[in-house]
């Protein structure tokens, strides 16, 4: 397990961007799972408007026609009293795979996650969901840039 | 507030020990080592369906030799540097730069001018390289003098095509001045 550590650790270290690539990725449609009792309706209707407005204003757009979906998922748990949650962001799309006759399938073509324990899961789960954004947002630019 | 992902793990064990009962960091350190064998196990996967590799369409389309020796001994010919590209099939990283960087028009043109290119799997190929090149880090692309068959540079990871074209250009100085001594 150590072992794994550092080489995910070294990994992250010697690569600033994601392994994925986000070329040319425009049209998007949000798709919103939230797995968790600590959220309310309320709350979740703004997280996903929240989440849409900075792809927005990063230049996505929505409405298209088979666009790739964006998801949002959030899960959490109790231990000990302790709220732990699990936020994952992806990118699921069509691709064409390399099998015989180049199977089309449903894939994951961004895949990022947080595992967080909070104090106020709301507000930290809020702030996470911020950071995947961000580093999304970065690899998106970093794969389009000239 | 306990707060952590893959690249921030350093935070997660300072603040483990604050206000947490060890009966609750137990649990915790359990679902945590269980997160990280689940994600590892989802990037294999996802690595091997996903970025299955081809090394062989790859070198044909990019004009890259995949026998070391043959390829040495035409950079040897030629007086170019020998560029040898260690990937493995199951690195999407190494898919990555091959794609995005290493077929890039103005990339590919560069190294078919002044370089010989060989690319190899470092598993796969094993017994058709050197021992010297193997290495626990990949994407690796070494830079060789053909004529003394030493490394000139070695660049390690994914690069962009900008810095990578950088880099081919250093090389390319450190290959004039070596042939001008």
């Amino acid at each position: 397990m150590k072992k794994l550590l550092l080489i995910i650790l070294t990994c992250k270290a010697l690569f600033a961007t994601s392994f994925f690539t986000l070329d040319n990725l425009k049209d998007l449609r949000i798709y919103f799972v939230n797995e968790t009792e600590f959220i309310t309706k309320e709350q979740s209707d703004g997280i996903k408007e929240a989440v849409q407005a900075r792809l927005k204003v990063a230049g996505f757009t929505f409405g298209a026609v088979d666009a790739a979906t964006f998801f949002l998922k959030l899960e959490s748990m109790e231990i000990d009293k302790t709220e732990v949650i699990y936020i994952q962001i992806g990118i699921g799309e069509e691709v064409i795979t390399n099998r015989t006759d180049n199977i089309e399938t449903f894939a994951f073509t961004y895949l990022a996650t947080d595992f967080i324990e909070a104090d106020n899961a709301y507000f930290d789960t809020v702030e996470s969901i911020h950071y995947l954004i961000d580093d999304f947002l970065s690899s998106h630019k970093d794969d389009n840039e000239e | 507030m306990f707060k952590s992902h893959l690249g921030d793990t350093s935070n997660f064990q300072v603040d483990f020990t604050i206000n947490k009962s060890y009966v609750k960091i137990e649990s915790l350190v359990k679902i945590i080592k269980a997160f990280f064998m689940k994600l590892f196990i989802s990037m294999v996967l996802i690595s091997a369906t996903l970025f299955s590799a081809n090394i062989d369409t790859f070198a044909t389309e990019e004009g890259y030799y995949r026998d070391y020796q043959k390829a040495l001994a035409l950079a040897k010919k030629e007086k170019k540097v020998l560029m040898l590209v260690m990937v493995a099939d199951y690195c999407p990283w190494c898919r990555k730069f091959e794609h995005k960087t290493l077929s890039n028009t103005i990339v590919a043109t560069k190294i078919k001018n002044d370089f010989i290119g060989v690319i190899m799997d470092k598993v796969l190929d094993k017994k058709h390289y050197p021992k010297v090149y193997e290495t626990p880090l990949i994407p690796v692309v070494f830079f060789i003098e053909p004529k003394k068959e030493t490394v000139l540079y070695e660049s390690i990871g994914y690069k962009k095509k900008k810095e990578y074209l950088k880099t081919l250009d250093d090389v390319q100085n450190m290959h004039n001045d070596e042939r001008n001594r």
